[in-house]
């Protein structure tokens, strides 16, 4: 049942926070984004997306409601919760300071 | 803050949504799946490639779907959940497929626990229950002991001197009773009327419901006369009338004032009808030896404890008896807690029922453990299965304690039914008198009990049932493919064990059953010395100052037992003044045989007295063993002639004809007239049916006369109730003044006598045979088991020349083996344990032989039986076929 994680444990979660702060968005919708906006370095699979997804909205930090899609067909869209608003303050502040300090240790290694 | 709850809230929500509308949150994860699908087809359609390869693409992009939507829902939260409610599911589809099993178990389980909680209601309510009076720990029982009897009550000098010395009690009282008649309203009322100290009611905490308690004023010599009612007679002669307060009431031919009515709730194990001040007149009657009349009750001091107030007691008692020698060498003081004193000899008979039912709840473990471990040997193939497909230990566990937990669930509801029916049943088996004070029930407090219970017997079952799947290695027998692997071996030696153990608990209640029914058919052969089928007896009173002189007693008394004689129906009737067995009116006198040099008072030997009626032997039919009965002739005008029973006359008149002989009743002081003996009759137990006669003197009714009579009534059938009417009836027709009550047979007092040890024997066998039947169904289920395990063996046996016969001895010296120890434990345990209800046995040895041996008869030839039926099944076996066998 274990599957390799494609992304560092947590930052998917960040990643998808991100991602539905700007606007509400469906599970198809979020993959593709997170795809362009990293230039396609970044590939989310559905089966990492949609467990993370239910998980976020279990935790209450995204709310979920159907409505009609740009196909014109019923899905699901994401949307922040005010706690998950907070919440992604708190991981971004985190991902800052995680990323810094290995930034600082990677390139330190370089010298 | 507030964002976190609601994020909390919806979280909550979600749950539920995932517990409750699985499907539908099924259903819309299925969409979302779809549409995610479809929306990649579109994509991969967009950059040109054809709709079948997009699809084609797309779902290799996808994966695949299942694990994925596991994941999901694991995080929805609610698997475990899930799991619980699949695994209760598949737990009772197990249960209800090994219907057989099932029902033995709940059954097995339903008996131990329904009887462990009648049994623990009764127990609670005779014991444990704290007694319904403020402080009750603080409160005492004071009574005086000599060296030969236990429970002698207090003399009324020596109470006045306790309450006088001691330091230890807040407050001290005496309680005197006595029965009135109560006259004036129409026909005449006897009470039981309880004559009390003014801080009587103040020491057990009561308030009176109206009016108000005895002062000190009331509970002095000369004050006027004052009375408090019970709640009961309140409303059974006044009709809970308010306006009582105050009423004058006619008691005796004296009169007292309502001042009080007592609540509803309030019992007492000596309470009565009726409660007056016993300070009221000098109790010039009561001389330091007389022993019988007062019981005396303390409230310990806060501060003071039951060691000191013992200490001091004895102090006093030492100081009385060098005081008072002639009336108080070898008295001492006892001091016990007042529930002691309410259950009385019943706590010991509780206590003993209780273990009984212990060793019952146990044996019912034991057994439904084994019956388990049947089970699971049967369906190990399952378990191993399911472990090869990925089901944890754990989860194989928690299985098992399920099902163990539905069984004991089940069980434990029946059980509880059971002990609701069976509780009023066992109440109605105590003495009258205990039965009116207590009020046992399935209350919270047994039901606590109930459920611990219940949640001992799941784990045990459950951790013993489910530790097979850590014993034996699932994987080694579902490689071996066979299921007789050797991994069971370490379990089959457990479940012998838990036979061994079995059949030791069945022992071990046998044992108590076989001593305690021996006992009680012992007491009930005994002859008392009379007849008592078909007899009737009726109490009643004269009322005081109505027939002042012996020979207006004499006269009322023939009148009412000619009318009651002339009654169609009735053999015959007499009178007497002690009941045997109901031990009411008897009483003892000293006396001095003529010839014999007078000595001091203390030094004169006593017996048991009587006065009997003419027609009484007859009526009873006490056998006349020498001289002759009392006759018509025997009245006031003539010598005074008595009777004397056997034991008077082999102990006073060993070596001489005592007919003829005359003897002094009462004390020389009080210059009783020579009475000479014309007859020898034949003993008659007085008060308890399992105390040997004591010498007793007889008088005859007709020359002493007496205020206080029984009528006993031969009749010539059953039909009790029409001639009781009739007797009152008649009774009232010649003075409705005389109160006619106690109406009871024999055969009641008779009853009552043997209730003490009927309830422990009934109970103890009722249990002990349960045990026997859940010992044979575990031997028969292990032999069973066995058989099948080794039917390869037998075929093999069988291929080399074992005869059908040998594999029978073989297989049921198995489980007679297992019977012989486990038996052998259980008479050890037995003989250790007898000893403790010795106390409750009667004419019987607490090692008795012949029940051990016959115990052990039957256990052996039960286990017989019960190995024989399966062992059976070898005797059909075919080698070649057994030989084939997997």
């Amino acid at each position: 049942m274990s599957k390799p994680v494609d992304l560092l444990q947590g930052t998917l979660d960040l990643l998808i926070l991100k991602i539905v702060a700007l606007e509400p968005a469906h599970g198809w919708a979020i993959a593709q984004r997170i795809n362009q906006m990293s230039r396609d370095e970044l590939q989310v699979g559905q089966g990492s997306l949609y467990p993370a997804l239910h998980k976020l909205e279990r935790q209450g930090w995204i709310e979920a409601e159907w409505r009609p899609s740009e196909n014109n067909r019923r899905a699901k869209y994401y949307s922040l919760t005010r706690h998950g608003r907070k919440a992604l303050a708190e991981e971004l502040s985190q991902w800052e300071r995680l990323s810094q300090a290995i930034s600082t240790v990677v390139s330190a290694n370089e010298i | 803050m507030k964002s976190r709850r609601i994020a909390r809230m919806r979280s909550v929500r979600l749950w539920l949504r995932a517990l409750f509308r699985h499907q539908q949150l099924e259903n819309e994860m299925a969409e979302e799946f779809q549409f995610h699908l479809e929306r990649q087809i579109e994509a991969l359609v967009d950059r040109g490639l054809s709709p079948d390869e997009a699809r084609q693409k797309a779902l290799q992009m996808v994966g695949s779907i299942e694990p994925q939507k596991e994941r999901c829902r694991d995080a929805w939260g609610t698997q475990s959940v899930e799991n619980c409610v699949r695994d209760l599911r598949y737990a009772l589809r197990v249960l209800v497929k090994n219907r057989g099993f099932s029902i033995v178990v709940i059954l097995s389980l339903a008996l131990g626990i329904g009887a462990n909680t009648a049994i623990f209601s009764l127990v609670d309510a005779l014991v444990l229950q704290p007694l319904p009076y403020r402080d009750a720990a603080r409160l005492m029982a004071l009574s005086e002991t000599n060296r030969s009897s236990e429970d002698l009550w207090t003399s009324w000098p020596d109470f006045l001197d306790w309450r006088k010395q001691s330091r230890s009690f807040s407050s001290i009282a005496a309680i005197e009773g006595g029965i009135m008649t109560l006259t004036g309203s129409g026909q005449a009322v006897r009470l039981v009327d309880r004559a009390v100290s003014s801080s009587f009611l103040k020491i057990l905490g009561v308030q009176p419901l109206l009016g108000r308690d005895f002062s000190a004023e009331d509970d002095r010599p000369g004050a006027a006369a004052t009375a408090i009612l019970s709640y009961d007679l309140w409303q059974r002669q006044f009709g809970g009338d308010r306006y009582v307060l105050g009423r004058a009431l006619n008691l005796d031919g004296r009169t007292a004032t309502v001042i009080g009515v007592l609540p509803a709730s309030f019992r007492f194990r000596y309470g009565g009808d009726i409660y007056l001040p016993i300070g009221l007149e000098e109790h010039s009657q009561g001389a330091r030896t007389d022993r019988y009349g007062a019981l005396a009750i303390a409230k310990l001091k806060e501060s003071v404890s039951i060691a000191q107030a013992r200490s001091e007691m004895d102090t006093i008692a030492r100081r009385l008896q060098a005081a008072y020698p002639a009336s108080n060498s070898g008295i001492n003081i006892l001091v016990r807690p007042l529930s002691e004193l309410v259950a009385g000899s019943l706590r010991r008979t509780a206590l003993a029922i209780w273990i009984a039912a212990g060793l019952l709840l146990l044996l019912v473990c034991v057994n439904s453990v084994n019956l388990q471990l049947a089970k699971a040997a049967a369906n190990q193939r399952e378990l191993s299965v399911r472990a090869a497909l990925g089901a944890s230990r754990k989860r194989l566990l928690m299985q098992k304690l399920l099902e163990s937990g539905v069984l004991v669930v089940c069980g434990t509801i029946t059980g509880c039914a059971l002990a609701y029916v069976s509780l009023p049943v066992l109440t109605g088996l105590l003495p009258f008198d205990i039965r009116r004070y207590i009020q046992p029930g399935i209350h919270l407090r047994a039901m606590e009990f109930t459920v611990l219970a219940a949640l001992i017997t799941t784990v045990f079952t459950g951790f013993f049932s489910g530790m097979n799947i850590s014993l034996d290695a699932s994987w080694e027998l579902l490689k071996s493919g066979t299921h007789t692997a050797g991994g069971g071996f370490r379990r089959l030696s457990l479940r012998s064990t838990l036979i061994a153990g079995e059949i030791a608990l069945a022992a071990i209640l046998l044992v108590g059953a076989g001593l305690l029914m021996k006992s009680l058919e012992k007491l009930e052969s005994i002859n008392p010395g009379f007849q008592t089928n078909r007899l009737l007896t009726v109490r009643l009173t004269l009322p005081t100052g109505h027939y002042p002189t012996a020979k207006s007693q004499v006269d009322i008394f023939n009148r009412l037992v000619e009318s009651v004689n002339a009654i169609p129906g009735v053999v015959s009737a007499s009178g007497t003044a002690c009941m045997p067995l109901a031990g009411k009116g008897c009483g003892t006198s000293t006396f001095q045989i003529e010839g014999q040099p007078l000595t001091q008072r203390q030094d004169l030997p006593s017996a048991q007295s009587n006065a009997i009626g003419v027609g009484y032997l007859k009526t009873m039919d006490i056998p006349l063993l020498q001289g002759r009965r009392f006759t018509l002739r025997d009245d006031l005008q003539r010598e005074p002639v008595i009777l004397i029973n056997q034991r008077f006359a082999n102990k006073y008149f060993a070596h001489e004809d005592p007919i003829g002989k005359r003897i002094w009743v009462g004390t020389a002081e009080s210059h009783p007239p020579l009475a000479t003996i014309v007859g020898i009759i034949g003993n008659v137990r007085r008060e308890q049916l399992d105390e040997p006669a004591p010498p007793e003197i007889t008088e005859a009714i007709r020359q002493r006369g007496g205020t206080f009579q029984q009528l006993v009534v031969r009749m010539r059938s059953e039909n009790t109730s029409e001639i009781a009417a009739a007797i009152r009836k008649a009774v009232a027709e010649i003075d409705a003044n005389i109160p006619v009550f106690d109406v009871r047979t024999m055969d009641w007092y008779l009853d009552n006598q043997t209730t003490n040890r009927r309830l422990p024997a009934v109970l103890t066998t009722i249990f002990g045979t349960a045990a026997l039947l859940l010992a044979a169904i575990g031997l028969y289920g292990l032999l069973a088991f066995l058989i099948t395990q080794r039917t390869q063996e037998m075929g093999i046996r069988m291929a080399v020349g074992a005869r059908p016969v040998d594999l029978l001895r073989m297989v049921t010296w198995e489980g007679l083996r297992l019977t012989l120890i486990g038996l052998a434990f259980g008479i050890f345990a037995a003989l250790a344990m007898s000893h403790g209800i010795a106390g409750l046995l009667f004419g019987t040895s607490a090692t008795d032989p012949w029940t051990f041996v016959g115990v052990s008869i039957l256990l052996i030839t039960v286990a017989v039986i019960a190995c024989a039926v399966p062992a059976r099944r070898t005797t059909k076996l075919d080698a070649m076929q057994a030989l084939r066998m997997e």
